[in-house]
């Protein structure tokens, strides 16, 4: 019950921050660190737990983003509606296009995966006449619930909050489902899970669209947010590595490790590009690519179980020993 | 116990790294004006990103050598912006935690499209020197104000080279030439080409081929070949760099000659392009204005060479710093007239600046229209290269200083 | 002028078709063997365009001549990376190993911005603009020798593979890994050999391309998708499969190119997810499919 008490205390903490916080700039990166934290989430539910490596995240961000902003902009619907349906679209293409290429494993999945989110950037320029092409769409700043766009931070800090806590709990509580049990029991090993009788296609499935809806509606929120969207933004190959990158990192298969990778990267990653920026340019992109290489290769587990290991007394230690 | 610990670490290390750049906020001298810049200064925009600040900072020092703006001395606090998620961020930080009242930007439209955006929502004036996509001020925003010319007057200028200047040579009339547009299919080639669609259709010149292709492809032959069978006498081709030089080489190969092609800045404009071709001579450009142009119509432009030249010992690589130094300047014209950084002083000041044209450096007037924010009397240039590899000036005829060549030389002429 | 037109499309689509298969050899090299596949092969192949603009931006030495000494280079620089990165990683998950070398090339790419920023660097050779014309019909001479490369390699690297010793070590292990390492095989030493040559391939691959091409630190992204798409399509470790796979890309990149040039890449990207789809072994069927993958 503990784990209860301290979850909700660190969210009341973080509910009460835009009260002392004035820098609407420290605010600014909150909202972003919670937003990556969220679609790190959705990245975990699929990458993580079920163990099927995705580097084409990035496509159902963008589905979720590039509807609601048609829907706005062309159709005069509201973001709430556009919210619906992206993530509708996000789910079926999800399932149209999973329920194929979950037969295909380890590097061929990856493959399909970079291939689908390529697909979709290509239409998305090709389809000019409804998404702009690659001008993009910029969403005109009218400020107000109904259009979900709002002047000042708070707002979006408060619902970027709510979008991490609620897709945090949701991994939480797949993880210690009979659903989260399954998905891992197929990532350590598709066959014998089968000969288990779990139907691991089947739960494969119900995992992607889970996770294409949350990345869609942290599509929704960048736009709303960012109040532009143009295809490099969203569909590059990046924006899925950095999904993947920051929930590695943090831990892959455990619900508190995107949050933790989203929570260490992303400020760090502003302010390296603050600090080095034009001096040293390239660098701290660089910096990302040699964490990235020494954590696979020290810690793979992520930094939530490696403290974890560490933190276990003595006599956990000893017991688990025994175990062996 | 565990989970405690862990949430503890990820609240420290985003409280830890709050507090690392709260210590570098502490407040400076008043004595300075401080102007928040934003530019590309890493990632693949960084090149002409990076040219462009040079001319803004050009500027600055030249200002503050003459006594600076209200007599104090001018200071930039310049941010990095690789990409339009940067961009947010930086101009963020700059006006809520650095306190600027006022920024300057951008050189790449998607940045500017962005960083206005919030500089608007926060009242702060931003002047955008070099960024050409036109909805950058036609969003109605009062306080961004853009001193160089919109993607517009490329495709107008470039439809215009070849009506009023290429035509009567080749004796023939703009309705008599078959023209082919050639864009790279991102936000810049899109803007160019469509805007030099709507001229020729305004000026009544055919467009017998329109032909998008992604600037990432390695393969443009078969873009060159529809190309030949539409057997244009002009092309306005829009590119970046590497398409560019793609482009040129396997037009060589495949023989494919025009007697005008226009390039519309971009890849068009650089040294490195005109290098992997070799003999560019009559290929003709249109871009913001180059060295080699009618010193009489630029005042002052000699003195920036020199400046440049003095401060970073090596001549300009291409006219983006010169127009980011005149947009400079025009924006210390508009503070030194509005007296403070109060948003609507500034604003009244920049749209009361009233400079004809041939009397700056760039031989751009100066007139901010009040509804867009938009300098009404800048537009491109129509320029020319030479054998040496150097673009002068063939249009306006005011600024011109060589006649155009029609029709150009094939490639067979130009040889190896 | 319609057929004089097509025929040109067509002999286009070739020639990039040469360039393709010579970018893809050595990835299905590596992934025949290790069965890991580089996402850092763009940027290899970035690198081996750079040391070839260098030598010749300093020394004049011709990019075609330069090949050998840029084959070394790359050979070194693969093997290094093998025994470095992958070979720690080899009983991880495979999500890992891609991982490690996703991180290689985010780490190379923008290495390289910072050492060489983002200038397009072009060389000039003498016979860089000549063809040879055939009627109406042109072929650029360096895509010509491009394509002539790349079949020359597939040879060669086939027959080395059939008829040496090595080669057939490298096969057997190949094969299957414990049966190899039990009757005598050095596992680590022929990764190491492996990963070199495939690296090696993509070593030439810089020289050949360097008088068409232009290079800048993010050159290889233009080229590394296309080179998976190459490799699924030949079956993965199928190194003659490359070559075909690398034709017939190039035929279609060219004749989608024609005919609905916004859609172009959209084609071959569907092309490869029907391949990954329907036929995972790749056209001529002797490439690994997942299942094999899955078991090591």
């Amino acid at each position: 019950m503990k784990r209860w008490v301290w979850s909700l205390f660190i969210l009341a903490l973080l509910s009460a921050l835009p009260l002392v916080v004035e820098t609407q700039f420290y605010l600014h990166i909150f909202i972003l660190t919670f937003l990556y934290a969220s679609f790190a989430n959705s990245w975990n539910l699929i990458g993580g737990y079920a163990g099927q490596l995705s580097l084409g995240h990035a496509a159902f961000f963008g589905i979720g983003a590039y509807a609601c902003a048609i829907g706005s902009v062309k159709f005069g619907i509201s973001p709430f509606i556009g919210l619906a349906i992206g993530v509708i679209i996000a789910v079926l293409v999800s399932a149209a296009i999973g329920y194929p290429c979950f037969r295909l494993r380890g590097p061929f999945y990856t493959l399909s995966t970079i291939a689908f989110a390529e697909v979709v950037r290509l239409l998305t320029l090709y389809w000019r006449d409804l998404t702009e092409g690659a001008v993009g769409i910029l969403i005109p700043f009218k400020p107000g619930v109904a259009n979900l766009i709002f002047s000042g931070k708070v707002p979006y800090y408060y619902i970027g909050l709510a979008m991490m806590a609620l897709s945090t709990f949701l991994c939480y509580h797949v993880e210690r489902s009979r659903f989260g049990y399954y998905l891992v029991a197929v990532r350590e090993d598709e066959d014998a899970a089968e000969a288990c009788g779990i139907r691991s296609a089947r739960y494969k499935l119900y995992a992607a669209m889970i996770s294409a809806a949350i990345a869609a509606v942290c599509g929704v929120f960048y736009v709303q947010y960012m109040l532009f969207i143009d295809p490099e933004g969203v569909f590059n190959l990046n924006v899925s590595i950095q999904a993947a990158l920051m929930t590695i990192i943090g831990g892959a298969g455990t619900w508190l490790g995107p949050v933790v990778g989203a929570a260490l990267l992303i400020p760090l990653g502003e302010f390296l590009r603050g600090w080095l920026g034009g001096a040293a340019r390239g660098l701290h992109m660089a910096f990302y690519g040699i964490v990235l290489i020494v954590v696979v290769m020290v810690i793979p587990q992520g930094i939530v179980v490696t403290v974890k290991n560490l933190l276990k007394t003595k006599a956990t230690r000893k017991v688990e020993e025994e175990r062996r | 116990m565990r989970i405690r610990l862990m949430s503890c670490l990820a609240i420290c290390a985003m409280v830890v790294s709050l507090g690392f750049v709260g210590a570098d906020s502490l407040a400076e001298a008043a004595e300075t004006v401080k102007i928040g810049a934003i530019y590309p200064l890493s990632g693949n925009l960084a090149r002409l990103g990076e040219e462009s600040y040079r001319g803004a900072e050009l500027a600055r020092i030249e200002r503050n050598a003459q006594g600076g703006v209200w007599g104090k001395q001018v200071e930039y606090v310049v941010a990095d912006a690789p990409d339009t998620n940067a961009a947010r961020s930086e101009a963020e930080r700059l006006i809520t935690r650095s306190n600027m009242k006022l920024l300057l930007g951008t050189y790449s439209s998607s940045l500017a499209y962005v960083a206005t955006e919030v500089a608007e929502r926060n009242r702060v004036p931003f002047f955008e020197f070099g960024a050409i996509s036109d909805p950058i001020t036609e969003r109605g925003f009062k306080y961004t104000f853009r001193t160089c010319a919109p993607a517009s007057g490329f495709g107008t200028i470039a439809v215009r080279v070849i009506a009023e200047l290429a035509a009567p040579k080749m004796g023939m009339t703009p309705k008599d030439i078959k023209l082919a547009i050639v864009y790279e299919d991102s936000l810049y080639g899109t803007t160019c080409a469509k805007y030099a669609k709507a001229e020729a259709e305004r000026v009544g010149m055919p467009v017998v081929a329109n032909e998008p292709y992604s600037a990432k492809t390695n393969d443009l032959s078969p873009v060159i070949l529809k190309l030949k069978a539409a057997n244009p006498d002009a092309v306005i081709h829009t590119a970046y760099i590497a398409d560019a030089i793609l482009f040129s080489r396997q037009a060589k190969e495949l023989d494919f000659d025009v007697k005008a092609y226009v390039g519309q800045g971009g890849g068009h404009s650089m040294l490195d392009w005109a290098k992997a071709i070799g003999d560019v001579s009559g290929f003709l450009n249109v871009d913001f204005p180059q060295f080699k142009i009618n010193k009489a119509y630029t005042p002052g432009l000699d003195e920036f060479i020199k400046l440049y030249e003095d401060t970073y010992k090596e001549p300009p690589h291409s006219g983006h710093s010169l127009v980011n130094y005149f947009g400079a300047k025009v924006m210390f014209d508009a503070m030194e007239k509005a007296g403070s950084l109060d948003a609507d002083k500034i604003r009244e000041a920049a749209i009361s600046l009233d400079v004809p044209e041939g009397q700056t450096c760039t031989g751009w007037g100066v007139k901010f229209d009040p509804k867009t924010g938009q300098n009404v009397r800048a537009l491109p240039y129509g320029l020319m290269w030479t054998k040496d590899q150097e673009q002068v000036t063939i249009y306006p005829p005011e600024a011109a200083v060589a006649e155009i060549i029609v029709p150009m030389p094939t490639w067979r002429e130009r040889g190896q | 002028m319609i057929s004089y037109t097509f025929i040109q499309v067509l002999i286009s689509g070739v020639l990039l078709g040469g360039i393709y298969a010579l970018i893809s050899i050595g990835l299905t090299l590596i992934f025949g063997v290790i069965k890991v596949i580089n996402f850092a092969h763009g940027e290899f192949l970035m690198l081996a365009m750079y040391f070839a603009y260098w030598m010749w931006h300093y020394w004049g030495v011709d990019p075609y001549a330069s090949v050998i000494v840029l084959a070394a280079l790359l050979f070194l620089i693969g093997a290094a990376t093998q025994r470095g990165i992958i070979q720690p990683l080899l009983r991880s998950p495979a999500s890992m190993q891609i991982f490690a070398t996703v991180g290689l090339s985010v780490t190379l790419q923008n290495v390289a911005l910072f050492l060489w920023k983002a200038d397009y660097r072009t060389i000039q050779t003498a016979y860089q603009a000549s063809k040879i014309t055939i009627g109406e019909l042109a072929i650029g001479y360096p895509r010509l020798v491009a394509f002539v490369g790349a079949t020359a390699m597939t040879i060669i690297i086939f027959w080395f593979l059939k008829n040496t010793f090595t080669g057939r070590a490298i096969r057997a292990i190949a094969q299957d890994r414990m049966a190899a390492m039990l009757v005598g095989v050095n596992q680590k030493r022929m990764y190491m050999l492996a990963f070199g040559l495939g690296s090696a391939c993509v070593g030439v691959a810089g020289g050949l391309l360097m008088p068409i091409y232009y290079v800048f630190p993010t050159v290889g992204t233009y080229f590394s998708l296309t080179a998976f798409v190459v490799v699924v399509l030949g079956g993965m470790g199928d190194i003659r499969g490359a070559w075909i796979g690398g034709i017939i890309i190039g035929l279609v990149e060219a004749i989608s190119g024609f005919y609905v040039p916004a859609l172009k890449e959209a084609v071959y990207f569907a092309i490869f997810i029907l391949i990954l789809l329907f036929r995972p072994s790749g056209i001529l069927g002797l490439g690994r499919g997942f299942e094999e993958v899955a078991q090591e």
